[in-house]
């Protein structure tokens, strides 16, 4: 069975009291010169990739695979290259090291992966296609022009040799490595994978129930903890009886921490049960009593004061004699939701700190960890696994830092499960935002836009966090440009806003970073998720006062050379706009978003006085795709996950304490709730942009603008409710 | 702590645990298997769903002790080996359906007892049957068109 290798599981049953087993030693791969994951009698002429003397190759994955395809796409750009099918390929997350930092880190976020990897990991393979073939012309005493590597074997002359890559390795072994910046590279007319549609190379594994997630990881005799964490943001733990819970069946001992106490037991139950005969007392901190209406006034005065920084002034606005119309939109908290509750397995010794858990970022949470128990960067070993889920919050580090710290306080290792109500109420929150407004028109024109944005900033929550986890190898001007971002210039909290290209005489948008204590954290398509609700509706609600159809306004005030021209064409002969059937109408959104240009169309009808969404029709140009039918599939994704958002749920504060617990409060999209969709990708080009995101931001908009052709309603607030 | 006797996947297993125990902790912790999968705890998103006497149950919240004497069925049960899929199985493959592919066990579940007990469903009847199975990742529309599949695989092979 293809799976990726219980691999950490198996170091901790082979070896007892740490330690990792180092085979291999390879020069000019970064800072550390040793490559963990190394197999027995492999050939590695990278750190990407191994070639065994069975013929197997394992990829070393260094990205998240948390459901957007980013592991079969990566598989898809080495297979390619080798001349090797990808589902052949043995993937296995790989330990944090500086090797896999180059290109552009082991982070998964901004939809970049296939943009930043697509050159680099092509090279890699190539680089073992042309170690293999020199070894092949040795063997077989050819040129090298008559040999590739097709299906696994090697051809000589096209025909299949009967030599197979596995067999060469020992010979491969004693030549150069290919320089991989000189390595030649497949053409894109001869692509055999790239560009074609193929099973997800994960689809088994997740089929059969082999698949390991971080609930999945560690083993027999582990301590289990349930944790009772402060529900009031930035409080703590005042006094809590820990008898009740010491003398429960199966516990080992309780441990207590600044802001939560954890029960770790013999298995999970009874650490559930225990933990929850305490009852502790918490100091609410400077958060108590603060409430989901006291943010969004707090943002009204903000945005209406003129606090805050101009972050765009394309223009001059118009005075008096231009009319003027005025809106205010609302978005909420929102809670990642992943399917797979938090988890992390920890174990801290003398000889270093294993962490076991599906994560966004092995570098940062590295950092992050050693930070917290003073340890040093070199020492945390991240292992990571598939992600049930993530849209953002595995990318946050608390989780990790957590286990860690009650691991070195219990003096054993542990495997701290969360509950759902656990994984909803400490959840780092897509910001609640607010933007307003104003437009104006001059002889049935919109001539002037100008916004006011105010949200928690993003980028100001997690530099603390970022930063540090970057630092030691980030290029001084990225950091620079990051710590640039933070407060008022934060482009995460104004993307899709501040960088929209539509074309006015006059564009202004003013940013005021709201300080507040709900942590907030990125959250699948990040600002573009509200901040495409705020900017397509609006754009909507200026055709109609000018008396414009909706997509006649957009391509008037779209540049000739947008890219989102293409895509909204698209989308307009797709979905038979203008002609919707008796009873339905339609709305329309077009977004750029992480460089990959979306258009959709909603059909939507009112039933029982409730927003049914029939059909959805989204056009989108990625670029290159690397699999089409994982683009088609992210883009079914973007749009179901964001109509969860757009129709079902939000995150509501009451006494500095989240309201919700779990999907009975705090629902999403069902089956039978879930529009037919219709994906056209009108991609071309050489190179691959992003697609876990994009697919996110339009539906929300045009949903809302559907509504409003079939009701008249304006609806500025998601999650969308008709009065 | 009583004992518990319990029958999954045709394997016996006796067990130590407090009656209450959900049936999921005692499958994952317990009898070592770990492709059921743990939600919500309150039998709202279906990731644990498992069989009990041919019957989708959800396992989070079904203690151990009402699932004595029964026989359980859990997504290692759903067939031998990788080159014996289950036709939901390989309806799933074919339609591309996992992404995270952590909800995708229930869902699996799920599906084989829908087929089970109704062999060629409409669009209507296999929303109901999977209404209670969430995906966060948004597999609705291919989960539905594996499930046509699926039953068409089982009708073939039936009349074969």
């Amino acid at each position: 069975m293809r799976q990726l290798s219980r691999r950490g599981f198996i170091k901790v049953a082979a070896l007892s009291g740490g330690g990792l087993v180092l085979s291999t030693q390879l020069s000019g791969c970064g800072s550390e010169a040793v490559l963990p994951d190394a197999a027995a009698g492999a050939l590695r002429p990278n750190a990407f990739l191994q070639l065994l003397p069975d013929n197997s190759i394992i990829l070393q994955f260094h990205k998240a695979e948390m459901g957007q395809g980013t592991a079969t796409g990566m598989a898809t750009l080495v297979a390619e290259e080798i001349g090797v099918d990808p589902l052949s390929l043995k993937l296995e997350h790989a330990v944090n090291h500086s090797a896999y930092a180059d290109p552009d880190s082991m982070m998964t976020g901004g939809s970049a992966s296939m943009k930043a990897n697509f050159t680099a990991l092509r090279q890699a393979g190539a680089v073992l296609r042309e170690l293999v073939l020199s070894a092949a012309v040795q063997k077989l005493k050819v040129d090298r022009d008559r040999l590739d590597i097709v299906d696994g074997a090697i051809y000589l002359d096209g025909k299949d040799s009967g030599v197979r890559p596995g067999e060469l390795a020992a010979i491969a072994a004693g030549l150069p490595v290919p320089d991989q910046s000189k390595v030649k590279l497949r053409d894109a007319a001869d692509f055999r994978y790239i560009g074609h549609d193929s099973t997800r190379v994960d689809a088994l594994a997740k089929v059969t129930g082999q698949a390991q997630y971080s609930i999945d990881q560690g083993w027999d005799g582990v301590a289990v903890a349930a944790v009772q964490r402060c529900p009031h943001f930035g409080g703590s733990l005042a006094s809590v009886d820990e008898a009740p819970a010491q003398q429960a069946p199966g516990v080992r001992q309780v441990i207590r921490l600044e802001d939560k106490i954890a029960v770790l037991a013999d298995s999970y139950w009874q650490a559930r049960t225990a933990v929850a005969l305490l009852k502790p007392k918490w100091n609410k901190g400077a958060a108590g009593g603060l409430n989901s209406a006291q943010i969004t006034a707090q943002q009204r005065a903000l945005i209406t004061a003129g606090e805050g920084k101009q972050v765009r002034d394309d223009g001059k606005l118009p005075g008096a004699d231009a009319n003027w119309i005025e809106a205010e939109y609302r978005a909420p908290f929102m809670a990642h939701a992943a399917m797979e509750p938090l988890c992390c397995v920890a174990r801290v010794t003398a000889q270093g700190v294993d962490i076991w858990a599906g994560n966004q970022g092995p570098d940062i949470l590295a950092v992050q960890v050693a930070g917290a128990l003073g340890r040093s960067k070199s020492e945390v070993r991240v292992h990571n696994a598939w992600l049930g889920g993530a849209f953002g919050r595995r990318l946050s580090s608390d989780f990790a830092v957590e286990a860690a710290l009650i691991a070195q306080a219990a003096g054993e290792p542990v495997k701290v499960q969360w509950s759902r109500e656990d994984d909803m109420q400490h959840d780092n929150y897509r910001p609640a935002a607010m933007t307003r407004f104003r437009a104006a028109i001059k002889n049935k024109q919109v001539v002037a836009v100008d916004a006011g944005m105010a949200s928690p900033s993003l980028i100001a929550a997690v530099i603390p966090e970022m930063g540090a986890g970057y630092a030691p190898w980030m290029p001084e001007g990225m950091l620079k440009w990051v710590g640039g971002m933070a407060g008022n210039s934060d482009t995460t909290s104004t993307e899709g806003i501040v960088s929209s290209d539509y074309q006015f005489d006059a564009f202004h948008v003013r940013y005021v970073a709201q300080k507040q204590a709900v942590p907030v954290g990125f959250w699948r398509s990040v600002g573009q998720s509200q901040n495409a609700f705020f900017m397509e509706s609006f754009i909507d609600e200026m055709a109609h006062a000018v008396g414009a159809d909706p997509v006649a306004f957009r391509l008037q005030h779209l540049a000739e050379d947008s890219p989102r021209r293409r895509v909204l064409n698209e989308v307009v002969k797709m979905s038979g706009w203008g002609s919707a059937p008796p009873g339905r109408f339609q709305g329309v959104a077009v977004v750029e978003a992480f460089s990959t240009k979306v258009a959709q169309v909603a059909e939507i009808s009112i039933e029982r006085g409730s927003i049914k969404v029939h059909k959805v029709f989204c056009a989108v140009d990625c670029g290159l795709a690397v699999n089409p039918d994982v683009v088609r599939m992210q883009m079914e994704s973007g749009i179901i996950f964001g109509l969860s958002a757009a129709l079902k749920n939000a995150i509501t504060i009451e006494d500095g304490a989240v309201q919700q617990s779990n999907f009975h409060d705090y629902q999403v999209l069902r089956m039978h709730e879930t529009p037919e969709i219709t994906v056209q990708i009108v991609s071309g080009g050489e190179l691959p942009t992003g697609v876990g995101e994009p697919g996110v931001p339009p539906i929300a908009p045009a949903v809302a603008n559907a509504v409003f052709a079939a009701t008249g309603q304006r609806l500025r607030e998601m999650p969308l409710r008709l009065s | 702590m009583p004992d518990y006797k319990l029958r999954i996947n045709d394997a016996e297993f006796d067990v130590n645990v407090e009656g209450r125990t959900p049936l999921l902790w005692v499958i994952r912790e317990h009898a070592g298997m770990t492709g059921t999968k743990f939600g919500c705890g309150m039998g709202l998103c279906g990731a644990c769903t498992v069989h009990l006497d041919g019957q989708p149950v959800r396992s989070c919240s079904m203690p151990v002790q009402a699932a004595t004497g029964k026989s359980i069925t859990t997504i290692e049960g759903v067939s031998a080996d990788v080159n014996a899929l289950h036709p939901v199985q390989q309806a799933w493959l074919e339609h591309n359906v996992p992404q995270c592919g952590y909800c995708q066990s229930g869902q699996i579940m799920s599906a084989v007892a829908l087929l089970d007990s109704n062999p060629n469903p409409d669009d209507a009847e296999i929303d109901a049957a999977m209404a209670g199975n969430i995906c966060r990742c948004g597999t609705y529309p291919r989960i539905r068109a594996a499930i046509h599949s699926a039953a068409e695989k089982i009708a073939v092979k039936e009349i074969g």
